[in-house]
């Protein structure tokens, strides 16, 4: 597994090739934007061997002002039968002038195969803010808890360890 | 003992998207007391619940909600939380990625917030098997991929770890087989003890009634109270319906 | 592999024409087609203006390889009768059987509320039921809804879709001709379809065709365009400009049956403006063809306006569908659902393409995108090329996609029962699309069926 965490701009581009049979990859990023950062990610697994899998989760938080980019490509080739191939991308806008663009590409030359990909971008759901501030939190907190929540899904069960503290970072950039 | 919340509304009107939902409602409850709140579906007690609790599209067009003696009608959610009052929902909303635990540190009462992490996970445990789950649904997200025992079960898991003053039970009891009914039951009464709480039980069946005796029932039917009574009125309603009430 | 026969339409008439134009793109030409229509100096000035733009735009970088298209290999005009007819015995004997063999007045008699149908670069058939014109609904060809309504027609045309948009909008705002104008008065619901049918016959031919289409407040219009052509060796050019109007509260559903015959390319620009409250629904079957680059757009421009897109692309040895859609969302609490499914085989390419766009201050807009594709060999390709840009936080926007084979359990639990493996992919195929032929005129839905249980049947297996 790899993992990349980006907080503030940044330009990042990962070309992953499954050249042997068999082979699994599995790649996450976790992004934060604020202020006027701008955030540019370009990923491409391309399956060459037959029986590769490949995962790739995007997840990533935006305030203020900051953009993102995301490029994500899954390739299969011909010859990759058997092949799995998964993308997603998930953005939480915060902030009222954030954007982001998702370009989540697929490249499928062989039939005995599964791939897919999901994109989903919104803002903060308002029943979920309804019912943490019933409990008491206050909309700041709340909104602290969801994009921790939110970001930390996408690792849960990697506290502690040197991935738990960098996760720390992003989330600390994004509440900050 | 903390001391309870005496709970009074007041001629409250509620309009949800221009939609008028509650007319003139007047209730009282006392600490210590449970007040049950019967009606037909659509009737506008879940409304009720919800502006209670400050729901942000739950407009109050007229009338007041005391909790002790603070007009609490215009509070946000969190405000009247932290003065006491609690709402278990009908549907608890499900936050991917938050546990439970995270919730609950995050949210927990001023003494609450003193202890350590480490005791508070002892303390929250401890109320955990008390609500009849185990000590690993702490770790699980909070009301994600519950069943709707285990939903209703969480609601009343946090009812008993936040102590509240006053608590609105929507529906805790629907859905439930005897056994967690009783489980409920026998939490919320603790509550009432412990605490002196005051209860607003809204249900739609009298099953729950063998286990948590209310002091009051009140029958709500479009948007208004149209009859209270002693539990003799509970057993009136099981029998003959609210064919009576309907205007 | 692919034979001869599977295509139905690929017969041809002997060419016996009014006027041809010269071979390929020149002012001369474009002077010609202007001259022969006798137009409005504006429209001139607008084809003019439109030729400077495509000499000027070079091709897309992206989508379908068109490196091979030579511009000056094609006839720009061709007209193949004097007037257009109000009965089908008017219509020359060749046209009017090729038109039978179509199915075409056989459903007009059943099924339609009125008809247009062009042969080469003219309308040369044309009716309305008598009750709608009566209701000031309005069915010409582009040419009579210029001499007839000229305001309307100067109001919009080019409004929604620019000569500059693309080069192929600038092609064919440069050489268009035929195609239908129609104009829907408020509160008016056109119950039947109003049809439009396209054939190219001769060898090189390019047909481009323009439609303007204005649906008034709360109106309700289908429309729905089939088109054929013979099969040649040499390729044949297609590029027609589609705008509609969508006023509040209005509805339009524009379905398109695309079976051209596999020399075509199809490169065709359609757009709707769709106001308050209002329903696009662009419904967009490509079936034949070479090439298609399409993508239905809905430009969502007022508050609730609500645009829908179904595609369906079905490819075959030697053809490449790039096709999709297109949605803006330019206004608050607008929606938007585009569901897209393709089928590859025989070494066919089907690629999805899309963008859509929320802009600041669409809040409570919502975007919902599915896409399906499936491979029926190890010779064939699928991609998936979308576009997300969410430029406002108060949205909701999905988007999913799957690219799978028919899967073998299913196929193994229906030839237990007794079903070939032709049969079986097919009877799958044909559930896997069967959410878009529900949403068809009955004549095409079993047209589309037949086809591909005529095309799955003999090779599978």
């Amino acid at each position: 597994m790899i993992f990349i965490f980006i907080a503030g701009s940044k330009s990042e581009e990962v070309k992953i090739s499954l050249n042997k049979e068999g082979k699994r990859e599995e790649l996450m990023v976790i992004f934060a934007g604020r202020g006027n950062d701008v955030i540019d990610i370009n990923l491409a697994f391309i399956h060459e061997a037959p029986a590769t899998q490949g995962r790739i989760i995007v997840r990533g938080v935006l305030r203020d002002q900051s953009s993102a980019k995301i490029k994500g490509l899954i390739r299969i080739n011909k010859g990759a039968r058997e092949s799995e191939g998964f993308l997603e991308q998930r953005t939480l806008l915060v902030g009222e002038r954030s954007k982001v663009e998702n370009l989540p590409y697929l490249e499928i030359e062989n039939h005995d195969v599964k791939a897919s990909h999901a994109v989903t971008v919104g803002a903060v759901n308002q029943e979920q803010m309804f019912y943490l501030r019933s409990r008491g939190l206050s909309e700041k907190e709340a909104l602290a808890l969801l994009i921790e929540g939110f970001l930390g899904q996408a690792v849960a069960g990697e506290r502690g360890n040197q991935v738990g503290s960098k996760l720390e970072e992003v989330k600390a950039y994004a509440l900050g | 003992m903390i001391k309870g919340l005496a709970l009074r509304i007041s001629n409250l009107s509620v309009s949800v998207e221009g939609k008028e939902i509650l007319r003139g409602v007047d209730l009282t409850v006392r600490p210590g007391k449970i007040h049950a709140l019967m009606g037909p579906n659509g009737s506008g007690k879940s409304t009720l619940a919800y502006a209670l609790a400050g729901r942000p599209r739950y407009r109050i067009t007229s009338g007041k909600i005391y909790l002790g003696n603070k007009d609490i009608t215009d509070w946000e959610p969190e405000k009247r939380a932290k003065l006491g009052l609690f709402l278990a929902f009908q549907h608890p909303v499900g936050v991917e990625g938050v546990s439970l635990f995270n919730l609950l540190r995050s949210a927990s009462s001023s003494s609450m917030r003193k202890v350590s992490p480490r005791e508070l996970l002892i303390r929250l445990k401890a109320i955990s098997s008390d609500a009849g789950l185990g000590e690993g649904f702490l770790r699980r997200d909070l009301n994600f991929g519950l069943s709707g025992g285990e939903k209703k079960r969480s609601e009343v898991l946090q009812a008993l770890a936040l102590k509240p003053k006053f608590a609105v039970l929507d529906e805790v009891d629907s859905g439930l087989d005897i056994d967690a009914l009783e489980v409920i039951a026998k939490a919320v009464g603790g509550l009432i003890r412990e605490n002196g709480s005051g209860v607003l039980l809204i249900t739609h069946y009298q099953r729950i009634f063998r286990y948590l005796k209310p002091d009051f029932v009140h029958v709500m039917v479009g948007g208004e109270i149209t009859d209270s009574g002693g539990p003799e009125l509970a057993v009136k309603l099981e029998k003959k319906g609210y064919g009576s009430y309907r205007r | 592999m692919e034979g001869p026969g599977t295509y139905r339409f690929g017969f041809s008439d002997p060419e016996d024409y009014v006027f041809k134009a010269e071979k390929g793109l020149s002012s001369r030409v474009v002077e010609q087609i202007s001259h022969v229509k006798d137009e409005p100096g504006w429209m001139r000035e607008l084809r003019f203006r439109a030729l400077r733009i495509f000499e000027r735009k070079s091709l897309p970088a992206w989508g379908a390889d068109l490196s091979r298209i030579n511009f000056n290999d094609f006839y720009y005009y061709i007209r193949p009768s004097d007037r257009q007819a109000r009965r089908w015995e008017d219509v020359p004997k060749a046209i009017r059987q090729t038109y039978e063999k179509l199915g075409v007045p056989q459903a007009e008699r059943k099924l339609l509320a009125g008809v247009k149908a062009q042969y080469e670069s003219e309308v040369i058939y044309g009716s309305l039921r008598r009750e709608l014109s009566k209701q000031g609904v309005i069915f010409l060809s582009m040419e009579e809804g210029l001499v007839k309504h000229p305001d309307i027609v100067k109001r919009y045309f080019g409004t929604v879709v620019p000569p500059a948009d693309n080069k192929f909008a600038a092609l064919n705002s440069a050489v268009w001709s035929g195609g239908s104008f129609v104009y829907i008065p408020p509160g008016v619901h056109v119950q039947l379809p109003l049809q439009a049918y396209f054939r190219i016959n001769a060898e090189h031919m390019g047909q481009f065709e323009r439609t303007l289409i204005v649906a008034e407040e709360g109106s309700f219009l289908h429309y729905v365009e089939g088109c054929t052509a013979p099969t040649y060796s040499s390729d044949s050019l297609h590029s027609a400009v589609v705008e509609v109007v969508v006023k509040k509260g209005a509805r339009v559903r524009y379905t398109t049956i695309q079976n051209w015959s596999k020399n075509v390319y199809n490169l065709v620009t359609k757009r709707a403006w769709v106001g308050e409250d209002a329903v696009m629904e662009w419904i967009d079957g490509n079936i034949g063809s070479k090439v298609t680059m399409k993508y239905p757009s809905a430009h969502l421009m007022e508050k609730g306006a609500r645009g829908e897109i179904l595609s369906l692309t079905y490819a075959d040895f030697g053809q490449h569908q790039d096709a999709g859609g297109k949605v803006i969302h330019a206004a608050p609490y607008t929606s938007s659902v585009i569901t897209a499914k393709s089928i590859s085989r025989g070494g066919g390419r089907n690629s999805y393409r899309s963008f859509l766009e929320i802009n600041p201050g669409a809040v409570g807009s919502r975007a919902h995108v599915r896409c399906e594709a499936l491979i029926l060999d190890s010779r064939s390709r699928s991609d998936t090329y979308p576009t997300i840009r969410v430029n406002e936080k108060q949205v909701n926007v999905g988007h999913e996609a799957t690219v799978s084979r028919v899967g073998e359990e299913q196929l193994f639990y229906l030839r237990s029962r007794g079903l070939t493996e032709g049969e079986a992919t097919s009877m799958v195929v044909n559930g896997f699309i069967e959410p878009i032929v529900r949403k068809l005129p009955l004549e095409y839905a079993v047209e589309l069926n037949r086809l591909i249980e005529m095309e799955m049947g003999g090779s599978v297996g």
